[in-house]
């Protein structure tokens, strides 16, 4: 190939950086359009529920409020103080976080310890294992609603916290042990070989070398089971109702049981509230948020 | 201080069989190194030795004992491991102690172990640093220092250099070395780098495919090979190796190449044979690329020989010269001053009194 | 003893746990199926009544609605969601300085409960006060948009919904599966001559084949489990015209004392998400024993 002549060059090198300008001007705008489409529900919901009534018959969907009224929020909070037929979310918040808190703990603990054993550990037929608890990630929980509600039944743990923390608890060891199992295999087996000559135990290696350098996965299956079991809603549904609902299952009814009016303010206010733990999670650890949603998929 | 002796091991990896009854004896103060290339079992023996991996059949014995069923915990040995396999939560101090407490161990004896070893390691600044704040060689020390306060009676080395920068390998394993020389103790080192063998050992096996080829010292190992497997192996650049056929004719033994012209010949009559072969069998002749000589080197016994250089490559204070052999490439190493060719024949001296001569079926040395 | 004791202790630890899992799990379906051969109806039976309500199930015209929908969904929504994960993440691609925020702002949906953007969406799509208003504001004054009312276009609202709220996902595991490629690769396909757009439509898509594979299993698997978003947005109405398998089941098991009909139709969905993570299971162990 031959060199161009240098006024050829500049004119080249000119249209190229218009070229450039153009596609980047092009590039931010749909980047931006897509940013709005992701971002308009919010502050619909947001914007809603600032509103009155008489404001949102008006108005529409984007108009701002003439006046922050935050009597939608209260109303979702604690109710309007009828005493039936009320449903207002401040019980169901705690009941779901009374839920959320064991049921991660417990599984997070056993997970990072099957996870442990099964690649630091290796025995005849761990790989198969591993699969048996992986497949829990996949199955479609249909196929064990009928018989868990008839085993909380005979437990005594139907339409209870307990059997809740349970029912999210058994279902989330597959997810917790896959991560933690995906997390300890890429750490070299030889630093536990060297525990092990050092004189350590299996109980010791975990806690004392492995679990110390476990920071980010915990912090990444934590965020995975408190997402998964906080906006859980199938399980809710089936095996709870009335007072020890979870916030899902109760914004639903709030939302289905409309005493006379509709009151989409209120709506929109408690769908925030329910919202708000996983939002703030997502917020401030997104990083290990999408760690967690990416794990297993990319990485194989 | 311990012996160690290995006796018909054997292991297996699924349905592979990794280990092939092996033996190796150890006196008390040997430096073993097990040398071969990846996938050769080298490492394997060195867990077993360890209690890392369980004995399919066979037994281990440190001083007599039969250890096959004792966790390495209690084997009295210390292991420093390719990733030096530091516990990142823990400071240099925690790491270097962290097997000292698990034996219960006083608090004066440990901090007095401490303080001689990192000293002696030159790590005794580093102390409160974790080891991501380290550098390669000062990881290196940190791993052999863990090994040391444990003072046990054998020390088991899994690559241990092979992660450092060239020079920085040199500098350990001359420490590796003197810490053998001040210490005495039983080392077992498994490496594929054959310089770190030739420099540190005692003795070498050399391993390959799940058997112990060859073992014995270095200067054994690099002279008398007794496989082409071994003598292959050893030796940078190669061994030279030429197939042919024996000839005898009354007294006189010789080397006849194949696609050789002119009658061409080496006379063999000089060469210890260990099993003679029979007039008219396929062997292999091997000398060394140093055994080309310039001809105004005088040698025991020797050949003229004319070659033609095919590439000239200088390495510093020498040149490695390649030459054209009867359609095989012999590589020699030759003084730097020299006046090579491309294509222009050289008249050369081959020394024939340091050859190996292998047995083409079998490939043993004969 | 206690060597015994030592060297299976790790089988020891898992056990627990993989009890748990053996019961939970496997035996809770091989439960399902059995109830599915019986004649079960509010309580369950353990008499064996052979394929009478998988037979029950096919002939029952909720059900194809049901299965309809669920094809229609799942196409459109895995379809869009690819579509627009593999454009934001391309674009994304491009050092752009503001990348953080924005993927801040695609991917924050899928902290959301399919509840609370059912909700949420619900009222968008309010048929007299939700997005049709605003386009009448906007000066479109005969714009209509009934579809959460509309018996035809009902299934579409959730295909609406799902997509904003799982397509975030899909550009993260493409941005990451972009980012895993090596630079220099596209570094030498620049130097060949090859266009922006040339080398992401022949090199690096077709590089991204796992990550296809991976996103659509996964999509399949939400779309096969969707019942939360349904019944959040439409209830499966107007009437049953926005059903899906999952809302079906459970109708079926807790409002109609139906088991033995709602244990066959778990066992259909089991039966499609087995047929789908089987083989791409399969086919991930292969792909990782042949990388170690």
């Amino acid at each position: 190939m031959q060199v161009a002549d240098p006024k050829q060059l500049e004119a080249l090198e000119r249209s190229a950086s218009r070229k450039r300008t153009l596609y980047r001007w092009l590039l931010f705008l749909v980047l931006g359009l897509f940013a709005i489409y992701y971002l308009a529900p919010l502050y619909v919901m947001i914007v809603t529920s600032l509103k009155s009534m008489d404001e949102i018959r008006e108005g529409n969907l984007m108009t701002l409020p003439g006046e922050i009224m935050l009597d939608a929020w209260k109303t979702a909070w604690s109710g309007r103080g009828y005493a039936a037929g009320d449903v207002f979310l401040r019980p169901f918040f705690w009941n779901s976080l009374k839920m959320v808190v064991p049921a991660v703990a417990i599984s997070t603990f056993f997970g990072a310890l099957n996870g442990y054993a099964l690649t630091k550990w290796r025995f005849k037929g761990d790989n198969i294992l591993f699969l048996l608890f992986l497949f829990g990630c996949f199955i479609p929980y249909q196929a064990i609603l009928l018989p868990m509600a008839r085993t909380l039944g005979i437990l005594g743990l139907s339409n209870s916290i307990s059997g809740l923390v349970l029912v999210h608890t058994v279902y989330g060891l597959s997810f917790t042990t896959m991560f933690f199992r995906n997390y300890y295999i890429s750490i070299p087996d030889e630093m536990i070989k060297a525990a092990r000559i050092d004189g350590a135990g299996f109980f010791k290696i975990f806690f004392k070398v492995l679990l110390p350098i476990s920071a980010p996965i915990i912090v990444v299956t934590v965020i995975w089971q408190f997402t998964g079991i906080w906006n859980d809603f199938l399980f809710g549904s089936s095996f709870s109702f009335g007072e020890a609902a979870p916030i899902q299952v109760a914004l639903n009814n709030m939302v289905l049981t409309s005493t006379s009016v509709k009151e989409y303010n209120v709506d929109m206010a408690a769908a925030f509230i329910a919202g708000i733990p996983t939002l703030l999670v997502y917020v401030l650890a997104g990083k290990y948020f999408i760690r967690g949603l990416t794990a297993g998929s990319v990485k194989g | 201080m311990a012996t160690l002796k290995v006796s018909d091991l054997t292991k297996n990896f699924g349905k592979t069989q990794v280990l092939k009854q092996i033996n190796l004896d150890v006196s008390d103060g040997e430096f073993i190194v097990l040398l071969g290339p990846s996938g050769c079992g080298k490492s394997t023996l060195l867990n077993m030795i360890a209690g890392l991996e369980s004995v399919d059949e066979g037994e281990i014995l440190i001083d007599e004992y039969v250890v096959n069923r004792v966790e390495p915990k209690d084997r009295n040995i210390a292991m420093v491991f390719q990733s030096y396999a530091l516990y990142p939560a823990m400071t240099v101090r925690d790491n270097v102690t962290f097997g000292l407490k698990q034996r219960k161990v006083s608090k004066e004896k440990i901090e007095q172990s401490l303080k001689h070893f990192s000293k002696m390691l030159q790590i005794d600044q580093l102390l409160e640093r974790k080891p991501a704040q380290l550098s390669g060689g000062q990881r290196q020390r940190v791993a052999m220092g863990r090994a040391l306060v444990r003072e046990p009676q054998i020390f088991l080395f899994d690559e241990p250099l092979s992660n450092l920068d060239a020079k920085l390998r040199i500098e350990m394993r001359h420490e590796i070395n003197k810490l053998h020389e001040q210490l005495g103790t039983t080392m077992i080192y498994v490496t594929h780098d054959q310089v770190e063998a030739m420099s540190l050992a005692t003795r070498i096996a050399v391993m390959n495919e799940g058997i112990i080829q060859q073992i014995g010292t270095p200067q054994e190992i690099y002279d008398k090979p007794n496989s082409v497997f071994v003598a292959d192996f050893i030796g940078s650049p190669a061994i030279n190796l030429i197939h042919g056929t024996y000839s005898k004719n009354g007294a006189e033994a010789c080397f006849i190449p194949d696609l050789q012209k002119d009658d061409f010949k080496i006379p063999l009559s000089d060469y210890a044979f260990e099993s003679e072969p029979k007039d008219g069998q396929q062997i292999i002749f091997g000398f060394r690329p140093e055994h080309i000589n310039l001809p105004d080197v005088s040698l025991k016994s020797s050949m003229k020989v004319e070659l033609k250089p095919t590439l000239i490559e200088l390495t510093g204070y020498e040149k490695e010269v390649s030459f054209e052999f009867f359609g095989n490439e012999v590589t020699g190493r030759l003084p730097r001053h020299i006046e090579a060719e491309l294509a222009k024949p050289i008249s050369l001296n081959l020394d024939l009194s340091e050859i190996s001569i292998f047995d083409s079926a079998s490939t043993l040395r004969l | 003893m206690f060597y015994w004791l030592q060297k299976n202790l790790p089988k020891i630890v898992i056990a627990p746990s993989f009890a748990v899992i053996l019961w939970f799990v496997y035996g809770f379906i091989l439960w399902t199926v059995y109830v599915s051969f019986t004649n079960s109806k509010m309580l369950p039976r353990y008499d064996f009544a052979g394929f009478k309500q998988h037979i029950r199930l096919w002939s029952h015209f909720r059900w194809y609605t049901a299965v309809e929908n669920l094809l229609i969904f799942t196409v459109l929504f895995i379809g869009i969601c690819i579509v627009i994960g593999i454009i934001l993440s391309i674009l994304l691609d491009q050092k752009i300085r503001a990348e953080g925020f924005l993927r801040t702002v695609y991917l924050y949906p899928m902290a959301l409960s399919f509840i609370v953007t059912g909700t949420a969406w619900k009222w968008i799509l309010n048929p007299s006060m939700g997005i049709e208003k605003l386009f009448i504001d906007w000066g479109f004054t005969d714009f209509t948009f009934d579809w959460l009312v509309n018996r035809d276009m009902s299934i579409y609202t959730i295909v609406i919904a799902a997509v904003w709220q799982s397509s975030g996902f899909v550009m993260a595991l493409f941005l990451a599966g972009l980012r895993s490629i090596d630079d220099e690769i596209i570094k030498a396909a620049k130097i060949d001559g090859a266009g922006l757009y040339s080398i992401y439509i022949t090199i690096i898509l077709p590089m991204m084949r796992p990550v296809f594979m991976s996103s659509i299993v996964i999509l399949l698997h939400i779309s096969i489990k969707s019942y939360d978003l349904v019944i959040a947005l439409t209830a499966g109405g107007p009437g049953t015209s926005s059903d899906m398998p999952a809302v079906y089941m459970t109708q079926m098991a807790f409002h109609r004392s139906e088991i033995g009909l709602a244990s066959a139709s778990a066992v259909m969905m089991f039966l499609t998400v087995l047929a789908i993570v089987v083989p791409y299971l399969y086919s991930e162990l292969r792909r990782q024993d042949a990388g170690r």
